[in-house]
């Protein structure tokens, strides 16, 4: 195993593995030709995620004679680490069988070692859910939306169709409505016929981290099935996530 | 293996009220469990991980976590889970309904994952990484964990899954019976199946041998170094002649000490700690260890004693309650500073590779006694003689009371009386204060005599000889010895006040058995709590008044304020602290007749 990964775009790339740091306690990225993929279901089996960050998301990428390999990240530890990337900051991973090295270079160069991990990869999950609804907005609003219902409730309904996306919550006390639509300008893009579905906001609220990341955010919906969130990464790379929807 | 079948025979066991039965479907479970993973489901029967010796955390989830996972397992609000549980008061069926109505079409049924698939292996990683999380993203690890497992588990495994978790699982199985079970399905008698559990306290580990090597492994198990030992456990006895009479006549009598029963266990330069319920807690003693290392002179042994909390200046023992603190507090070299002990050893079970149990009792105690290095004070041999009558039993008995050991332990010296591990017999006798009165009352006392302390209190008057006054006699009868209870202020001001009454010899008006460093002349009154009064040879006060050579005494006697407007003859009467004295006693027998 050796690789050398490169990036410019180092508080993109930190808030991806944060991201994945928030629903997998270790995760392992399979590193190919295309790019840096994962694909991985979490402990609770709530959500499944799917991210692919292409060759092109990377200054530099360069895996040993081009054989694809899996590079195990323990949240925890690269959390730490990249927690103090700073803007303009550049990230250099180095693996070979004994170690990882990252380098942050910035203002200062700074050098963490740690002992390279290889876990058990037993296969990878595939989903195969067709969506009816698709809506296309703004991660920031995406992120409001989230913001608002995540002080109010810990469920939310979603119900698209018509050219817009309705979201509701409700708790013993109060009830709370949003509509994002094509006329108010809030969605990009809608289309298809219904979709419906209720789920975690324990889930949904993990994913702000995202929002320099990604400018666009899909989401998809069907009968009561996984709720499909798709991240737009740069370079043509995606964070997708599968929600599973609330029993009634 | 299936851990479908696992909770179904947890279903079946749970239905059986006879204990017949239960054996026997118990001994099924263990004939059709994979000998590979026989050591995991007996400890999920015991409701653990891995035997408590080992030293591993338990699983640590509470019932607020627990809700949350399965509400997440089960695609459920949490306030459903809630409400379900006030219906059932058993989260275990909580998960058990929640499951079989029906639950959410989750992402297994999209990425290929199947309910009842699970393993015992599967089961026993998953609960050990929720009991092994630590750090701070540790509280979402355990429930995502756990809430992976109630999504993959069918209705009945989630149950019972659920049920391990909150420390219910309510199968009526003790630890005999999986003994019993043992023995039915792969062969071996019960006595020899529970002779090696006795010695190596690893029912899981035993299952196994068992059923991998049959009844030749079992006889062949051996006490070992850093596996705890059961521990021998004493009758009670009341009457000291029934006692003497159960010793034949003749016996070795140890100060029962009020502190905690430890087995200590040394290879080379590692040494562990067991609790009585063999419980690793080693890491509560870092200064037994140390002194293990020093004064324990093998390579290999194991003996067990009694860690006493003292007095760090006089070095009195002091109450279990102190030990207790010193388990509350979180840093551990403080607890030592603030709580320090001594431990005082009573036998020894393993002694460089050879097996001390099968030795009788003064063998033991010999070889124990050789092994101990001399001229230091923290570790010791536990008080003791032998004694050939009664009346020396006694004595000796108010003797370890008034030092503040709760009793004394009646050892039969008999070439027979091997250390019976794990058993409850007449080779040991407890003899326990029965003769106790709880104080209600402060009492006012006078000084009649101090004696210097030890280590930070070295070279100053720390502890003060305090009596009652008898109005018949007109003399003051020392009670007891009050070291506790003062400020460092009070402490130094107390230096001069004492000098000022400071006399070359006993007041003539005192009458005292005890010794002290300096006399004082009686005219320093102070209010005094204790735990209790307790009856004593070593003090005066109403001696022989409620028993032929005994006085009473104050135990741990806490000193609360000087009493300037009191003189020596206002202070609290020798007839007064009998009163007290009987007036409890009643009470305590009343209140036992009451409870019984």
């Amino acid at each position: 195993m050796r690789m050398k990964l490169k990036v410019v775009d180092t508080v993109a790339f930190r808030q991806i593995v944060e991201t994945v740091g928030e629903f997998m306690d270790e995760a392992n990225f399979l590193l190919d030709n295309e790019g840096m993929k994962l694909r991985g279901v979490e402990e609770s089996r709530v959500a499944l995620l799917d991210v692919f960050l292409p060759k092109a998301f990377f200054q530099s990428y360069e895996l040993d004679g081009g054989e694809s390999d899996y590079l195990t990240l323990k949240s925890e530890e690269i959390g730490n680490i990249l927690k103090k990337v700073k803007k303009g900051d550049i990230i250099t991973i180095n693996v070979d069988e004994k170690l990882m090295k990252i380098e942050l270079d910035g203002e200062f160069l700074r050098t963490y070692e740690i002992p390279s991990l290889k876990s058990k990869v037993s296969g990878t999950p595939t989903i195969n859910v067709q969506y009816p609804f698709k809506a296309r907005m703004l991660t920031q609003s995406f992120n409001e939306l989230i913001d608002q219902f995540n002080v109010i409730t810990d469920v939310i309904e979603l119900k698209g169709g018509e050219g817009k996306l309705t979201v509701k919550g409700e708790t013993e006390m109060m009830n709370m409505e949003m509509e994002l639509s094509l006329e108010n300008g809030l969605l990009l893009e809608c289309e298809g016929s219904e979709g419906m579905g209720r789920y975690g906001m324990e889930y949904l609220s993990k994913l702000v981290k995202v929002s320099n990341a990604s400018d666009v955010v899909n989401i998809m919906l069907g009968g009561n099935v996984p709720l499909k969130i798709d991240y737009e990464l740069a370079g043509g790379g995606h964070l997708d996530i599968y929600l599973a929807p609330r029993a009634d | 293996m299936k851990f479908r079948v696992v909770a179904e025979y947890f279903d079946k066991l749970e239905e059986i009220s006879s204990r017949l039965q239960l054996s026997a479907t118990l001994a099924d479970l263990f004939r059709v469990t994979e000998k590979t993973v026989l050591d995991k489901v007996v400890y999920l029967i015991q409701g653990k991980l891995w035997p408590d010796f080992s030293g591993l955390p338990e699983i640590g989830l509470g019932e607020k976590l627990l809700i949350k996972a399965i509400a997440l397992g089960t695609g459920r609000e949490e306030k459903e889970v809630e409400i379900t549980l006030r219906k059932t008061g058993d989260l275990g069926e909580v998960a058990y309904s929640l499951k079989g109505e029906g639950e959410s079409s989750g992402l297994l049924a999209y990425v290929g994952g199947v309910e009842g698939e699970l393993t015992v292996e599967e089961v026993h990683e998953k609960l050990s990484k929720v009991a092994l999380a630590t750090g701070s993203g540790s509280r979402d690890v355990k429930i995502r964990t756990m809430a992976g497992l109630i999504k993959r588990a069918t209705a009945l495994e989630a149950k019972y899954i659920v049920r391990f978790v909150d420390g219910k699982l309510r199968l009526g199985i003790g630890d005999a019976t999986v003994l019993d079970a043992l023995s039915q399905a792969f062969g071996g008698s019960k006595t020899e199946v529970e002779r090696a559990y006795n010695i190596r306290a690893d029912l899981g580990q035993i299952a196994k041998l068992l059923a991998e090597g049959g009844p030749e492994a079992i006889s062949s198990v051996k006490v070992t170094v850093g596996v705890p030992v059961r521990v021998m456990l004493a009758e009670r006895l009341a009457d000291t002649e029934e006692i003497m009479e159960k010793m034949g006549g003749k016996a070795l009598v140890d100060y029962k000490y009020d502190g905690e029963r430890a087995q200590i266990h040394r290879k080379g330069e590692k040494v562990t700690i067991f609790s009585r319920r063999m419980e690793n807690i080693t890491s509560q003693y870092p200064d037994v260890v140390l002194w293990t290392k020093d004064y324990v002179e093998a390579e290999e042994v194991i003996c067990e004693g009694e860690i006493v909390a003292v007095d760090p200046e006089t070095g009195e023992m002091r109450p279990f309650q102190e030990l207790m603190h010193r388990k509350r507090k979180n840093d551990v070299q403080e607890a030592i500073a603030q709580y320090p002990v001594n431990l005082f050893l009573f036998d020894l079970l393993y002694l460089n590779g050879q097996e001390y149990i099968t030795k009788g009792q003064l063998e033991r105690r010999r070889k124990l006694e050789e092994i101990l290095k001399k001229g230091q004070d923290k570790i010791r041999i536990a008080e003791s003689i032998i004694v050939e009558e009664k009346g020396k039993l006694e004595e000796f008995f108010f003797k370890a009371i008034s030092e503040g050991a709760e009793g004394v332990m009646v050892k039969s010296i008999a070439p027979e009386a091997i250390y019976q591990a794990g058993a409850r017999g007449w080779l040991w006798i407890k003899l326990k204060r029965d003769y106790k009165s709880e104080m209600a009352d402060t009492v006012d006392l006078v000084v009649v005599g101090a004696i210097y302390g030890r280590g930070k209190r070295g070279g100053k008057l720390s502890s003060l000889v305090l009596a009652a006054y008898d109005e018949s006699s007109d003399t003051f009868q020392t009670v007891c010895r009050v070291a506790s209870g003062f400020s460092d202020q009070e402490l130094e001001e107390m230096q001069n006040l004492i000098r000022k009454y400071t006399i070359p010899h006993r007041h003539p008006r005192v009458n005292s058995n005890a010794e002290a460093d300096v006399w004082v002349e009686p005219a320093l009154v102070m209010e005094v709590r204790g735990a209790e009064l307790t009856l004593s040879p070593m003090h005066t006060c109403c001696l022989g008044a409620y028993r032929e050579g005994m006085g009473i005494s104050i135990r741990f006697p806490r000193f609360i304020r000087w009493r300037e407007d009191k003189s020596p003859e206002d202070a609290t009467t020798t007839t007064e602290i009998l009163e007290m004295y009987r007036n409890r006693l009643k009470k305590i027998e009343s209140e036992t007749e009451e409870t019984v």
